[in-house]
């Protein structure tokens, strides 16, 4: 089985990474790069809305929570898409959380507050979220609808 | 259209919003169709702070029309105006929402506490009297 060449769609298939600084120009590249890809795997327009707005939340997080806001650290993000689905990783330079110690804000006590609302749309979004040991390693997964 | 002004806000930055007022509300448009960047949303947000500011009791109709996209920092901006506008006892009403976006709201559960109406004209007549 021949794999995609990077950046490619092949077959169905599409696998990149990038390594990125906080420049509105490098994620934008990247959302278009990825959703370029997403439709030319036959994804359609349910998985782009859904796989644009957990990959900007996953980004903001990296520069803002993981790297701190630090211009000079990077978020890395890997992106494979196939029949099965899409899987993304992004790396920050960060120490990790724990995104338990996130509250749940659509409680009473916490509807009011503007922020920490990303992870839960995220996981609304996705199939699944993880954050991976030491929790500056998150990894989202988009099960195609129809793949059964 | 009798009675209605645009309102030149001549920030020295870009502005992502548009904004017309009338003797009924204040109207707020985007002209952004992704509200995702934290720049533009912290613009937009120091924007309607300012119109909240300027207001002794604000009246003000965001309309969604056009946007496509919208992140959880574009929610919290909007929380954060909508505690101020609740602050001076004023009003604020969103408005052509599509289902995407709408989706956002309820998944977050913000449709309950900022008041979502299906249109312009829905979202205008469902202010109270102007005091």
């Amino acid at each position: 089985m021949t794999h995609p060449a990077q950046g490619h769609v092949h077959d169905g298939r599409f696998e990149r990474s990038w390594v990125l600084l906080e420049q509105r120009d490098s994620i934008e590249g990247l959302q278009s790069d990825v959703n370029d890809a997403l439709l030319s795997c036959g994804y359609g327009e349910a998985a782009s809305f859904a796989i644009r707005l957990a990959l900007e939340e996953a980004l903001v997080n990296g520069f803002r929570h993981g790297n701190k806001g630090n211009p000079s650290k990077h978020v890395i993000v890997e992106c494979k898409i196939d029949s099965t689905g899409v899987e993304l990783v992004v790396i920050d330079e960060g120490e990790g959380f724990d995104p338990g110690s996130v509250p749940d804000p659509t409680a009473d006590e916490n509807i009011d507050i503007p922020s920490g609302r990303g992870i839960m749309l995220m996981r609304a979004y996705m199939s699944s979220v993880e954050y991976l040991h030491p929790g500056n390693r998150l990894r989202i997964f988009y099960s195609k609808p129809d793949a059964g | 259209m009798t009675g209605v002004h645009l309102v030149d806000m001549a920030q020295p930055q870009q502005s992502f919003i548009r904004i017309v007022k009338d003797p009924e509300c204040t109207l707020v448009e985007f002209t952004e169709k992704h509200i995702i960047d934290e720049v533009v949303i912290r613009q937009i947000g120091n924007e309607l702070t300012k119109l909240v500011d300027d207001s002794p009791r604000p009246r003000i109709v965001v309309t969604f029309k056009g946007v496509e996209h919208l992140s959880s920092a574009a929610l919290g901006t909007l929380l954060t105006v909508m505690n101020k506008v609740k602050a001076k006892d004023g009003q604020l009403r969103l408005c052509e929402i599509n289902a995407q976006i709408m989706q956002i709201f309820q998944i977050t559960k913000l449709n309950k506490i900022l008041r979502i109406e299906k249109d312009l004209a829905t979202a205008k007549s469902s202010l109270g009297a102007a005091k």
